[in-house]
């Protein structure tokens, strides 16, 4: 970036000179009228016709000394315009102010140069060298500014980039972990089946009884329901059958039978108002409910478990209530895998989810509530409808 | 007799439709290999009996159901699933018509079971729901063979007082369904004595379902030590369904 403003610079340093200079041709045309100008300015001021006559025949001579003013002054008036950090609506007073200060050291310029010299500068030309030196000032400034946007905007941009960047990455290691938990499923309940299955398919070769036969049958429509189960923890089918409500229902159902709770069930929902919700929204909340369910099973202790899914001002509202010791001392883990999670995938769909101790006595629970704003969402056509 | 067989997998479709053959050697039949195929067969030949997969592309085979009902609710159906959830039953429980009889089956079962079911949903207008999928109410044995395991769960019912709906509920099957259950189980204890009473006398004499609890207590189909387990099960069960703790007594 460095480059590119050093660069900057010379050119409009080159571009400052090139306007001074067609300022001073341009002006050369109005010599006569301008030293009139000067003349009776000077007489004014109470000089002497005879001092005027003694210099005026030296206009030719005053060429080189009036290009390098006005280029200075051009350039001066550049910088000024540039470097100058006002406000928008005082831009207009700020830049008279400088064009009127700059303008006076033209003057005092032209009247030392006269005085001591013996040379007539052109004042208009200076005049000129300022304003185009002002104005281009001014849009260099512009560039600048827009530069400066760009860059803070690259800068943000790359952060957040980052931040996402970090996100996908954390996200990426939950579904490894996932995956790993399910690999070591089909290790443990799968594989050791058919190890068995194996095993009583080569003894019952051998031997031909009745019971094998049905031990094996047995063992056969037990892996047929592991397998299932395994499937369905990867893609609850529940979901796409029966909806949303049924889903969560079941996914409390098979949370309690697995954590030995008791889990009771309230839809108010209309079928309707989740369809505002895509599949793969729907499929997001599931999965949060699914972890709150989780965290109840490994921490809570609880007997019976609530799950109520409701409407309130326009907001799908599930909140999983527990009857398990609760939050201990009133803090959480803010930096704990499953929380991480839940609050990452409630942003993907925009969610809000708020943890606090339930009214319980003795044992207060925790109530978990999910938030999706309905507002504004219409339904969406769900696949297979 | 016209049957319908909605299943997306070639070998099992042929399999079912064999079954089906089977039983039924006369049995008009037509297939679809998804849901929405089947709702349009439904529609227009108006099939007896359709045997429906439940996964199935472009249209699931619950949402095929929900359909077919809307505009012909008493038509018979029997879900071939390979989901052992309970969320299933409960689901199909909440959507069947009073009018229809529906079964669910996993897919997992022989061709014996498949048959039964066939059977009962179609022959019997009792409904089918397979014992193997897990939740749906702890299976009652009645230690009585002269009972099956459904009629045993339909004396219960009446014993400890539930109406249709509430039997329907609890089952989740049709209130036909649990009509037809009723009336099977009359047939069984109480057999034509009513109906050759009633013409003798010119009028009602047994209130039908007294007399089938009386029949049953006078045969020793229910152990009377079971009784109280009978009821912390229907208090179990309000809890669960309804989120309504009894106060105990």
């Amino acid at each position: 970036m460095t480059g590119a403003k050093d660069k900057r610079k010379a050119v409009s340093f080159f571009v400052a000179a090139v306007a001074a200079l067609v300022a001073v041709i341009s002006m050369r045309n109005f010599v006569p009228l301008e030293r009139e100008v000067f003349e009776r300015l000077m007489l004014a001021s109470g000089e002497t016709e005879r001092a005027l006559r003694a210099v005026s025949g030296g206009g030719e001579s005053s060429m080189l000394a009036s290009h390098v003013v006005s280029f200075f002054l051009a350039y001066a008036g550049m910088m000024a315009g540039w470097k100058l950090k006002v406000a928008a609506n005082q831009r207009v007073f700020a830049l008279l102010a400088v064009f009127i200060q700059m303008l006076g050291v033209s003057l005092v310029v032209n009247w030392a140069a006269w005085k001591y010299m013996q040379t007539s500068l052109t004042p208009v030309t200076f005049l000129i060298s300022i304003l185009l030196g002002l104005c281009l000032g001014f849009v260099i400034r512009h560039w600048d500014e827009e530069d400066i946007r760009m860059q803070s905007q690259f800068f943000q941009l790359k952060v957040r980039n980052n931040e996402l960047r970090e996100v996908r990455l954390q996200m990426v290691g939950q579904d490894e972990v996932e995956r790993r938990s399910l690999a070591a499923d089909l290790q443990d309940q799968v594989l050791s089946d058919m190890k068995k299955l194996r095993e009583k398919i080569e003894v019952y070769a051998k031997d031909r009884k009745d019971e094998q036969k049905a031990e094996i049958d047995h063992l056969l429509a037990a892996t047929m329901v592991e397998i299932r189960e395994v499937m369905d923890s990867l893609c609850p089918s529940a979901l796409e059958h029966l909806g949303l409500s049924a889903a969560l229902e079941d996914c409390a159902r098979k949370a309690g039978e697995k954590g030995g709770f008791k889990a009771r069930c309230k839809s108010k929902v209309e079928a309707a108002d989740l369809e505002k919700l895509s599949l793969v929204e729907q499929s997001l909340l599931y999965r949060l409910v699914q972890e709150a369910l989780t965290n109840v099973i490994k921490h809570a202790e609880a007997k019976t478990v609530r799950v109520n899914t409701e409407i309130d001002a326009e907001a799908l509202v599930v909140t999983i209530a527990d009857d398990g010791k609760g939050i201990p001392d009133g803090r959480m883990n803010e930096d704990s895998r499953g929380l991480r999670y839940m609050r990452q995938r409630a942003d993907l769909i925009g969610a809000s989810i708020a943890f606090r101790a339930g009214e319980g006595i003795g044992n207060p629970g925790t109530i978990v509530e999910i938030r999706v704003d309905l507002a504004g969402r219409t339904a969406v056509e769900s696949i297979g409808s | 007799m016209k049957v319908l067989v909605v299943e997306d997998v070639p070998a099992l479709r042929a399999h079912a439709i064999e079954v089906v053959k089977k039983l039924f050697p006369g049995a008009e039949l037509a297939e679809a290999s998804n849901g929405a195929e089947g709702l349009e067969l439904a529609t227009n030949i108006a099939p007896d009996f359709i045997i429906m997969d439940v996964s199935m592309p472009e249209m699931s085979g619950i949402k095929a159901a929900q359909k077919i009902w809307q505009s012909s609710p008493q038509r018979k159906i029997l879900f071939w699933s390979q989901y052992h959830r309970e969320a299933y039953v409960r689901e199909l429980g909440k959507i069947v018509p009073d009018e229809a009889i529906h079964g669910y089956l996993l897919k997992s079962e022989g061709d014996d079971k498949l048959e039964e079911a066939i059977n009962s949903v179609c022959n019997e207008d009792n409904p089918y729901i397979d014992p193997i999928v897990r939740g749906v109410q702890a299976r009652l044995k009645c230690k009585d063979s002269s009972l099956t395991d459904v009629e045993f769960e339909t004396l219960v019912d009446i014993a400890t007082g539930l109406t249709d709906k509430a039997i329907a509920a609890r089952r989740h099957i049709s209130v036909r369904g649990v009509q037809n259950r009723l009336s099977m189980l009359l047939d069984k204890l109480v057999k034509g004595e009513d109906a050759h009473l009633r013409e003798s006398a010119g009028m009602e004499i047994f209130n039908p379902r007294t007399r089938v609890v009386f029949e049953a207590l006078r045969r020793g189909l229910v152990d009377p030590d079971e009784v109280q387990k009978l009821e912390s099960d229907l208090t179990e069960w309000f809890d669960e369904e309804f989120d309504y703790q009894r106060v105990a007594k």
